[in-house]
This record gives structure tokens, C-alpha cells and sequence, in this order.
């Protein structure tokens, strides 16, 4: 279904007829969305400041080119997240595996099927506070492509439609990478709390 | 009682996609405190995952950008409704000035019909549209060598 973007038809007029302020606009609504796929993409302090101003330039210079087949924020996201890729593709960092110091691939899953002792111990060992820096730190071990995900799902709320607009990621593959990245967390957080208890 | 549990992958769809999870998962994890569990901890991350604060920036995203923009002209829309007018008062004066001296056309090219007035008046409307567009690509070649 075709969606009514007004506001952002209005603001995209405004700017080709050499509006600034309705630019600036455009950078306020989206900068939250940008800035969380720079900082899960990218590590580099100076890096992520580069990349986020590069990112609004192309929006400002392709601006002519939109045309609103999603909304205008989607689509920046998706400048966002193509840009940061290309960056790390130029770097040869790896999008989708951790290699480790051996140069094996450190993000294998494993199929098992669930078992109850793990559970039950989940909660007794979780403390709100601890809890969410601990994840915080397993969410920085992830390869970029799973952080970014799980971060526009869980922390932006975006839908999978919209999330796959912006990765270009089928629905299916998308869903697959969230479980993955999901059973990864929750393994580190259980595993974190098992260690630290011995 | 049940022996087998669920798979995490039918966990993790009963906990992030209910629409899309079959009654059997359900009903299973309805009946299995392990599976449930599972859940709860699956939920117990999401909650956390939704609870991480927001990146801190220290730069100015809005100011290093819009110092770095380049300038786009203002161009607004252009307004066609001046140069309708213009082409309908053209046909206008063309066909007044034509009727008005009809005898003389008559004899000199021998029309006698009105659709024959309207061929001749776009004829050379046309002609003076193209004879201007001529001037003016002429002006703006000669300015191109005047500035190399």
C-alpha cells in the first residue's frame, strides 16, 4: 500500500527550493536513527563523526532522487547503514563474523535445543543494573550487522519491513540474524553469570 | 508429561512474533514451566535490549553539517500562467489581424475558410516562437566565445 508521506514531501520542497532550516529539520527528526547505526557499525570515535557527517551530505545531494516509496527517515537509514558498510568493506573488517586471534570464526551457533537448568537460573542471577551492563558489553561483541539489527529492533522499535528497507535484507534472513543474535546474548549473559558465581 | 521441549527458535517466535506461532507451541509452553522459563528470560532480554541508553554524542552533528553544505539555489517553481496568456493573446492578435484583412489575404493566397485562418495563424506564431529561440541561442553562443 501506497503510504501518504506529507510532511516529509513538504520538507523535501522546501529544502530543493534552497531551505536550510527545513534541512536542519530533516537532521533533528533522524540523527537518533543515524547515530545508532554509526555507533553499532562503526568503533572508531573520529570515524563515526566523519561518517555521520558524510552520511547527511549524500542525503542532502540524492534528495532529489527520493521518491517516497518509504518513509523519508527509512531512507536515510538506509544511506546511513550502505555507507557505513562500504566503509568497513574498504577496511576489510567483517560485517557479519568476529574472527578471533586464531582466525576462526568466534560466532557459531549452536542448534541445541533448550534445557531447563540453564532457566531456572536465569533470573535468581540477573540484577537490573548489572544485567543491562553486562549486555551492553555482549551487544559491543556482536558483529556490526547483528548489533545494528538488534539495536533497530529491540532499541529504535522499527518493524522488520522497515528494517529490512534499510539493511536491503529479505524478511526471512532478517528474522534468522535476530535469533541468532538473540540466542547469542542470552547465551554470554547466562554464561557471564555462571562463570562469575564458580 | 512432556519429555521434549521446545526448540529456541519456537521459543524466541512465541515471545517476538506471536501472530506468526503455531496453537501446538501455545499450548506447550502454556503447560511447561522449562519452556516458559525460556521465555520469560527471552522477555527478560528484550526488556533490558529496550532499557540501553542512547549513544552519547560529543560533536554537533546539526552545525558540522550544515557548515559543510553547499549552497543549492533558490529556484522556485516556475509559473506558467504568464506565458499561457501570452500564447493564447498571440492566436488572438494573429487571428484579429488576419479576419480584419481578409480581402486582401483572400486575393493574395485564396483562402476561404476559417480552419484555413487558424493553419495560418499557428504557421506563423510558430515562425515567430522559433525566430526568437534562434536569437537567443545565437546570444547565448556569442557570449560563450566572448567569455573562452
Amino acid at each position: 500500500m501506497k503510504q501518504d508521506y506529507s510532511i516529509d514531501r513538504i520538507l523535501v520542497k522546501k529544502i530543493l527550493e534552497g531551505n536550510s532550516i527545513a534541512f536542519k529539520t530533516i537532521i533533528t527528526n533522524t540523527q537518533g536513527l543515524v547515530i545508532q547505526i554509526i555507533y553499532k557499525m562503526i568503533k572508531n570515535p573520529r570515524d563515526r563523526e566523519d561518517i555521520a557527517q558524510e552520511v547527511y551530505l549524500k542525503v542532502f545531494n540524492k534528495l532529489s532522487s527520493f521518491k517516497f516509496n518509504s518513509k523519508l527517515s527509512t531512507w536515510v537509514g538506509t544511506i546511513t547503514y550502505n555507507t557505513c558498510l562500504n566503509f568497513l568493506e574498504k577496511k576489510k573488517i567483517p560485517i557479519l563474523n568476529v574472527i578471533d586471534k586464531e582466525g576462526n570464526e568466534s560466532w557459531n551457533i549452536i542448534e541445541n535445543n533448550i534445557t531447563g537448568s540453564i532457566h531456572n537460573q536465569t533470573e535468581d542471577y540477573i540484577f537490573k543494573k548489572e544485567r543491562a551492563h553486562i549486555l551492553q558489553l555482549e551487544i559491543e561483541k556482536l558483529p556490526p550487522v547483528y548489533k545494528t539489527i538488534v539495536t533497530l529492533f529491540h532499541n529504535e522499535e522499527l518493524s522488520y519491513e522497515e528494517i529490512s528497507k534499510i539493511t536491503n535484507l529479505p524478511e526471512g534472513t532478517l528474522k534468522s540474524y535476530l535469533f541468532r543474535a538473540r540466542k547469542k546474548l542470552r547465551e554470554s549473559l547466562l554464561n557471564t553469570y555462571k562463570k562469575s558465581d564458580l | 508429561m512432556k519429555t521434549t521441549h521446545l526448540s529456541d527458535k519456537k521459543i524466541q517466535l512465541y515471545t517476538f512474533d506471536l501472530e506468526n506461532c503455531e496453537n501446538s507451541v501455545i499450548e506447550h509452553i502454556d503447560s511447561c514451566d522449562v519452556c516458559k522459563n525460556a521465555v520469560d528470560s527471552y522477555q527478560l532480554l528484550s526488556k533490558t535490549l529496550k532499557e540501553q541508553p542512547k549513544p552519547n554524542v560529543d560533536f554537533n552533528l546539526t552545525e558540522l553539517v550544515l557548515d559543510r553544505l553547499p549552497q543549492r539555489e533558490h529556484k522556485p517553481l516556475r509559473d506558467y500562467t504568464i506565458i499561457s496568456a501570452l500564447i493564447i493573446l498571440g492566436f488572438g492578435i494573429i487571428a484579429i489581424v488576419l479576419y480584419s484583412f481578409k480581402n486582401s489575404f483572400i486575393n493574395f493566397v485564396e483562402i476561404k475558410d476559417l480552419t484555413s485562418y487558424f493553419i495560418i495563424s499557428v504557421g506563423v506564431f510558430i515562425a515567430i516562437l522559433s525566430s526568437l529561440d534562434m536569437i537567443k541561442s545565437f546570444n547565448r553562443k556569442i557570449n560563450t566565445i566572448n567569455f573562452s
